[in-house]
């Protein structure tokens, strides 16, 4: 009995796998995979092609009928027709047709990206859909030329007590109408266009409601997003500015906004622990006491720009994680990390952002760092390798961190031998240290001198090249 | 100076025997990405040898190398690790062969990998999606077994989605 550990860069050659990209496939598997797994695949194409493969062979007649899930997509990949002549006309009697012959009611996804429907037509389908039960749907407008379409949902729809997932995208909702979804878990709404009031009755026709996603919407103006059952939420401003944002979710999870509103108000969320400010307009105080307010707070991420964040300090006993990342702006930004039991610590960004961290107990503690150099020929510069000595001194990692350091070049972690002799070594404690970059040098030895210098006690040092991935 | 890794944390290791007789050492955590065998782990508590007689050492290999790379990118904390994961998925899927690509999917669909089975049947839909019929045929070896004039019967049967 042959026993093989499974080590991670095991690639399947040593199987006896190789790339046969192009052999020749004799038998046919596609045909003999079950029922179950033909319909998960099916479910990622286009229902029309899926009619079409009717004619493939006997095994393949009759699948379209009883395929969960349908796509009605009007335009192809290419944003050609796919009805040639008449593409309107031939489009609706499609969907009709496909709709009426389906032996099963079972109708799982709709996603109808239109671009020339009549609103009667799709108003009937989704009537059709509705009635046969579905429980996901996924409505996308396609507009030529604005932004949204004034296509207003027909009741029946914000009154379907089947639907588990509505996704709506580039539609007006007008709140013209009543709503209950009782069964509704996620909610996600691109580009729709609504105001203040449509949100507030919206949510409160969900009383299931537990994943809610606000992309690019307009219309709003004091965002208030109130539900007691809500725990993941998403808010992408997108260029459209809300002048506030306010959440009540009493069991509110996990937060992201990405935006540049600077009233952000979560007072109501004590049960939060992911939240991600990405871009947030807040300035040191309000980003301080929106962090403060959050008691169980365990991972934060924070996109941190010098134009309005310049010192703040971040504080949390159940913190275990905290992310950082800064633009290329130029400024200084300040940080101050008073969390003892935190356990990660990632930053990705520039050199000009100085992380120092208070209480710092010997937790076994993995810090994870990208730097984004500016550095555009690959010279460094004195300029740069004081910068970079500066930026890692501030980090006051304990000797049980395990620092991993990414830089684009080993180039740029090669400190001048002048510097070294004058400088005091960054991190003088630290035991574990791996380092990757792109570009490796030829001056191995002198890397290994220069790392040793900002890390004395180093036990162990790990250098490779990053394979995958931008920063 | 050494260069082996730094893990320090300790987790249970499982056994896992494929239908060959190869057998995985992996940690729970990695093989618990499985919902069969955290359906196990949780049933059959301190068993730490699982036999898998669906599965082959071969393909069971690839099932676990994939678990491993998500649960290591998902403990790293690092939102990145989403962009890493397209990257490493999309490589993972590149080449294989349909062959390769059948036994994975019917080992990952036994094994209740629900994400990889996600990864897999989208990468085969990617070879259906745009394509001809006869093209699909052509690709995936797929023989008509139709009587004379049969497939033009369905073509015209459903003639409002061949136009």
């Amino acid at each position: 009995m042959a026993t093989k550990g499974v080590k991670t860069n095991f690639r399947f050659k040593k199987y006896g796998i190789s790339n046969t990209r192009g052999s020749p496939v004799v038998v046919d598997r596609l045909s003999n995979l079950p029922n179950p797994l033909i319909h998960h695949i099916l479910s990622f194409v286009p229902t029309l092609e899926v009619v079409r493969m009717s004619i493939l062979s006997k095994r393949w007649r009759r699948v379209w009928y009883s395929i969960p899930a349908l796509h009605f997509c009007d335009i192809d990949h290419m944003g050609q027709f796919r009805f040639k002549s008449q593409p309107r006309k031939a489009f609706n009697k499609f969907v009709d047709k496909c709709l009426k012959q389906r032996e099963v009611g079972f109708v799982f996804g709709f996603a109808i990206p239109y671009r020339i429907l009549t609103s009667a037509a799709l108003d009937n389908w989704l009537s059709f859909a509705i009635r046969r039960n579905v429980e996901e749907l996924d409505l996308r407008a396609k507009p030529k030329f604005k932004k949204f379409v004034d296509y207003c949902l027909p009741e029946t729809v914000l009154n379907a007590r089947s639907l588990t997932v509505l996704k709506l995208e580039s539609l007006t909702l007008d709140g013209s109408c009543s709503v209950n979804l009782p069964s509704l878990i996620s909610l996600s709404l691109v580009d729709v266009k609504l105001h203040d009031e449509v949100l507030h009755n919206l949510l409160l026709g969900c009383p299931a409601l537990n994943k809610f996603l606000l992309k690019k919407c307009a219309g709003l103006l004091n965002t208030i997003i109130s539900s007691s059952t809500l725990k993941f939420s998403e808010i992408v401003e997108d260029f459209i500015h809300y002048r506030a944002i306010k959440v009540e979710g009493a069991n509110l999870q996990s937060l992201i906004y990405d935006g540049f509103c600077d009233n952000i108000c979560l007072s109501a969320c004590k049960a939060i622990r992911n939240l991600s400010l990405l871009f947030s307009g807040l300035d040191d105080q309000s980003l301080e006491d929106l962090i403060f307010g959050l008691p169980l707070l365990e991972c934060l991420t924070i996109s941190a720009s010098p134009y309005c964040l310049k010192h703040f300090r971040i504080c949390g006993q159940h913190l275990r994680s905290i992310r950082l990342e800064k633009s290329y702006d130029d400024g200084l930004v300040k940080v101050t990390i008073d969390a003892p039991n935190l356990v990660s610590l990632c930053y990705k960004g520039d050199t000009k952002f100085g992380i120092s961290m208070n209480a710092v107990r010997d937790n076994i503690l993995s810090g994870h760092i990208i730097i984004n150099d500016d550095v555009t020929d690959g010279k460094y510069d004195t300029n740069w390798y004081i910068n970079l000595i500066t930026f890692l001194s501030n980090i006051n990692f304990s000797w049980k961190t395990t620092v991993s350091l990414h830089v684009y070049s080993e180039e740029a972690l090669i400190f001048p031998e002048n510097l070294r002799k004058i400088c005091r070594s960054p991190w003088p404690n630290l035991k574990h240290m791996k380092i990757m970059t792109y570009r490796p040098s030829e001056k191995k030895a002198d890397l290994k001198v220069s790392l040793y210098w900002v890390s004395p006690a180093l036990e162990t040092l790990v250098i490779e090249k990053e394979t995958k991935g931008y920063f | 100076m050494s260069s082996s890794s730094t893990t320090t944390t300790t987790t249970r290791l499982l056994m896992l025997k494929a239908s060959d007789g190869v057998t995985f050492e992996v940690e729970e955590a990695v093989a618990t990405k499985l919902g069969a065998i955290n359906n196990m782990v949780e049933e059959e508590g301190s068993e730490d040898l699982i036999c898998l007689p669906n599965v082959n050492g071969k393909f069971l290999g690839m099932v676990l190398e994939w678990c491993k790379k998500h649960a290591n990118n998902n403990t790293n904390s690092d939102k990145g690790n989403d962009e890493v994961n397209k990257w490493w998925d999309k490589e993972f899927v590149m080449d294989l062969d349909q062959n390769t690509l059948y036994h994975l999917l019917m080992a990952a669909d036994y094994l209740s990998g629900t994400e990889l089975v996600d990864l897999l049947t989208e990468k085969v839909a990617s070879m259906i999606r745009g394509k001809k019929v006869e093209e699909i045929r052509e690709t995936f070896k797929i023989k008509s077994d139709f009587l004379p004039g049969q497939e033009e019967e369905i073509r015209k049967k459903n003639s409002w989605a061949f136009e």
